[in-house]
């Protein structure tokens, strides 16, 4: 190496002057304080501000509760619906209304079941379960409500 | 339908299909084997047994699918007690067919607990695979209607 460039000679003084130094001063010097007004309102502002995003948040909460019990409800529902798709239980359509005894959204032997005891107990019979129509609630429209349960083709 | 309730059954589900995937497929016991060219056809019956433990046994809705095998149902016949003796209910158009559902309650008092063969099926068997078959619990009640807990097999 050139010790020509390897030696800088320092006498302990720097001075900049001109339009360099007033940017440095500008940049390193001494910072003038904030007014106690500026200060509050700008702490005001803040909290206005950090005081909307709590609430989008409290709202952000709430429907993401409000989407999981959606999902639930939604879950049942297509559970359901997918077991009356195999055959298993089906929902009731309109034309199973009637054998739809105990009104629980389906029919399976429950409701044959339910049916029998009434009429076996001659109590609470009603006329809409007169599922063939011949004008009398009796053992067949139990056979009728039971061959609907076990249908293979539930939407035939 | 409670979510309690969707939850038993398909517990429900999963316990009888682990029972009946578990277990050895329906052997061909007594059955007589009919020679026909390449193919062996053959007649099994197979029991349907509900368990309901300690709870009397009122009501009950299976549903049986062949899983394995080129079978076809071709008979239904009742069970061993006399709540149940009469054949179930059943869709004449499962025969000759690989899926039915068997339904049937029962009022009368002297009602069966434990294990108790509900049905039999008569299953017309055609080829040397054995078969497999997958049961689904629809509902299986007490004597009062009510949902209760069982374990249904097929065998």
């Amino acid at each position: 190496m050139n010790d020509k460039y390897d030696k800088i000679e320092y006498d302990g003084e720097f001075e900049v002057n001109g339009e360099f130094g007033e940017d440095l001063k500008t940049v390193y010097g001494a910072k003038r304080g904030v007014p106690v007004e500026v200060d509050r309102a700008i702490l005001s502002e803040a909290r206005k501000h950090l005081g909307k995003k709590r609430s989008r948040l409290r709202i952000g909460r709430w429907a993401i509760s409000a989407a999981a019990v959606a999902a639930v409800v939604v879950f049942a529902f297509v559970h359901n619906y997918d077991a009356g798709d195999s055959g298993q239980m089906a929902m009731v359509d309109m034309e199973a209304v009637k054998e739809d005894i105990d009104r629980n959204g389906r029919v399976d032997i429950l409701d044959a079941f339910v049916l029998a005891r009434r009429v076996e107990a001659s109590e609470g019979v009603d006329a809409e379960w007169d599922i063939n129509g011949d004008g009398i609630v009796d053992g067949k429209d139990i056979d009728a409500v039971a061959v609907r349960a076990v249908r293979i083709n539930k939407g035939a | 339908m409670k979510l309690s309730s969707l939850i038993v059954k398909a517990f429900l589900c999963v316990l009888v299909l682990a029972s009946v995937i578990g277990s050895e497929p329906v052997a061909r016991g007594d059955s007589s084997v009919v020679a026909g060219g390449e193919e062996v056809v053959y007649f099994v019956p197979v029991g349907v047994y509900v368990d309901s433990g300690d709870n009397s046994l009122g009501v009950y809705q299976v549903e049986i699918k062949v899983l394995k095998g080129d079978v076809k149902i071709v008979g239904v016949e009742g069970g061993e007690h006399a709540a149940f003796k009469k054949p179930p209910y059943y869709d004449p158009a499962a025969l000759m067919k690989g899926r039915i559902i068997l339904a049937k309650f029962s009022t009368q008092d002297d009602l069966p607990t434990g294990r108790t063969k509900v049905a039999t099926l008569h299953m017309q068997v055609t080829g040397d695979v054995l078969p497999e078959y997958e049961v689904i619990v629809n509902v299986v009640g007490d004597g009062d209607g009510k949902a209760i807990y069982a374990v249904v097999t097929v065998e």
